[in-house]
């Protein structure tokens, strides 16, 4: 029951990679991270899912909130996952509509909306 | 002060211990003494007589001296409140119940004893109706006596606290059943003929009420509605949002909205009360139809179901729309039309019941997990398997504690007529 994290730098993009479960106790952590990126002033988010093994609906609400900080400043979120037990619960959700969700890191920093 | 003492263990033990000619043996600390003690008081005499008061009460506590109400409170910044405060009512920069006040107000959980002259048992009454916990007449003062008082104080003092963070527990749960009671309401059905069975378990972390919600309804045509439903994240914002978008639903459904519209509607009442903007819900809504063969699915974000007919089990997925805040305006969701087999019933559920860890590791029962349980379940009547399902999930997350989440189980069906 925890969540490492790891940021760094790629072009202009900033990945956040994070490890471990999302649940309702890990995920102000998360939340945390994302808010102290966007106020230091980076925008354009990737956060990299590989590393996930569980992800509820706390976790979704934190991931949709960073998504909501970025936009207000014309930023962009951009997830990586491949696993289907995550894939999933992006499709159920209806996320899968909302963030871009990408294969690679390096296909995520090469996105341009 | 007098009936307040009653009840004290201290007097009878020293009664006791003089008697036996033991004295010392009062004399020994106690569990809960003090373990420091603050006099405030200019007089260098009376605070020496103080002094020796301590030495001979047997209470083996630290003396800090502060000779004003200033010194006290450099005192108190840089010590913290000790367990109890003696406060002569003579101070140079303060007196009487004012010192009171304003000692009570720099150090508000202090138990204080009010040092007074001979002639002024008034004001030391009145210190403690100002919030001291009692009053010693200097020149009436004995060891056993200050001993008894000192103690008592602080006891007090503790005593006193802990029924305060009692009661603001006690708050908080009536506040969590009173949201619970909004959350999980009582079934509007207009016959017998169909059964609802329900349970609500709250999740481990109590503290953390959840936003599970559900609640079944009939209309006057016979349809049947039912709905689960799950605000994300934990807490008082997120169950009255629940009680919101259960109220909302209920009375959409009652005035005849259904499927996308349905939707629509609970969403724009979802985004005009949510509290933040990452705040969504994922339900899904069912109607099941008056003839009896056919239920109408409306999913919205929100996990499959269980569909139980005669000894087996199916998860059940009908194609849905985006959980409920997430595209606010733009989203569509679909209905689907299901057969309902004679005798079938369907288990709605929120994510709490297959999101619990299960065996030592990471894993997680999942919903290939929940249905296994399920269909060791399937002979068994709606409400026991409702309650194995729910004792099965739980069991499997025993070496983790339990189940973090809340769980919301609605086992619906119509009621086989006497066949």
């Amino acid at each position: 029951m925890d969540l490492s994290l790891s940021t760094r730098t790629v072009d202009d993009r900033t990945v956040v990679e994070v490890g471990g479960e999302i649940d309702v106790y890990t995920a102000p952590k998360l939340r945390e991270q994302l808010v102290e990126l966007v106020n230091e002033g980076h925008y354009h988010l990737i956060v990299d899912m590989e590393g996930v093994d569980f992800l509820d609906s706390t976790g979704l609400g934190v991931l949709v909130g960073g998504l909501k900080r970025v936009r207000a400043h014309e930023g962009s979120l951009r997830l990586v996952c491949n696993q289907e037990r995550i894939l999933k619960i992006f499709r159920i959700t209806g996320l899968t509509k909302v963030f871009p969700i990408h294969t690679t890191v390096d296909e995520a920093v090469a996105a341009t909306d | 002060m007098a009936e307040a003492l009653e009840g004290v263990p201290a007097p009878r033990r020293n009664a006791d211990a003089v008697l036996s000619g033991t004295l010392e043996a009062s004399r020994s600390a106690w569990p809960g003494d003090p373990v420091a003690l603050l006099l405030v008081e200019d007089d260098p005499g009376d605070a020496l007589l103080v002094e020796e008061l301590l030495a001979d009460s047997g209470i083996s506590a630290a003396l800090s001296w502060a000779r004003s109400l200033a010194d006290a409170r450099r005192v108190l910044a840089e010590q913290g409140v000790p367990g109890c405060i003696l406060l002569d009512l003579h101070l140079p920069d303060a007196h009487g119940l004012d010192a009171v006040t304003q000692l009570l107000a720099a150090a508000p959980g202090a138990a204080v004893v009010v040092l007074t002259g001979l002639a002024e048992e008034a004001s030391g009454l009145a210190a403690v109706a100002a919030g001291a916990q009692d009053y010693l007449v200097k020149g009436q003062l004995e060891p056993q006596l200050f001993g008894r008082a000192v103690r008592y104080a602080a006891q007090r003092k503790q005593v006193e606290q802990a029924a305060a963070a009692l009661q603001v527990e006690r708050v908080r749960a009536q506040e969590n059943s009173r949201l619970e009671r909004g959350l999980l309401p009582v079934p509007l059905l207009r016959g017998d003929g169909f059964e609802v069975v329900s349970r609500y378990r709250p999740g481990r972390a109590q503290a953390l009420l959840g936003g599970d919600f559900y609640d079944v309804v009939e209309t006057a045509d016979g349809t049947v509605h039912a709905v689960v439903g799950d605000v994300s994240g934990h807490g008082p914002a997120e169950a009255a949002l629940g009680v919101c978008l259960r109220v909302a639903w209920r009375s959409f459904v009652l005035a005849g909205s259904s499927g996308s519209t349905l939707m629509e509607l609970l969403e724009q009442i979802l985004v005009a009360e949510r509290d933040g903007e990452q705040l969504f819900a994922t339900l899904t809504s069912l109607s099941f139809t008056p003839d009896r063969r056919r239920v109408r699915v409306v999913r919205a974000g929100h996990p499959g179901m269980l569909q139980r007919v005669g000894g087996d089990v199916e998860w059940v997925e009908p194609p849905g729309g985006p959980a409920l805040g997430l595209l606010p305006g733009l989203a569509h969701w679909p209905q689907e039309e299901l057969p309902l087999p004679p005798g079938a019933g369907l288990a709605l559920f929120t994510d709490g019941l297959f999101e619990g860890h299960t065996g030592r590791g990471r894993e997680r029962l999942g919903e290939r997990g929940l249905l296994a349980l399920a269909r060791k379940a399937a002979g068994l009547a709606s409400d026991l398997f409702v309650d194995t399902l729910i004792s099965d999930a739980e069991a499997a997350a025993a070496g983790h504690g339990g189940l973090a989440d809340d769980v919301a189980l609605v086992h619906l069906g119509w009621k086989q007529t006497d066949s």
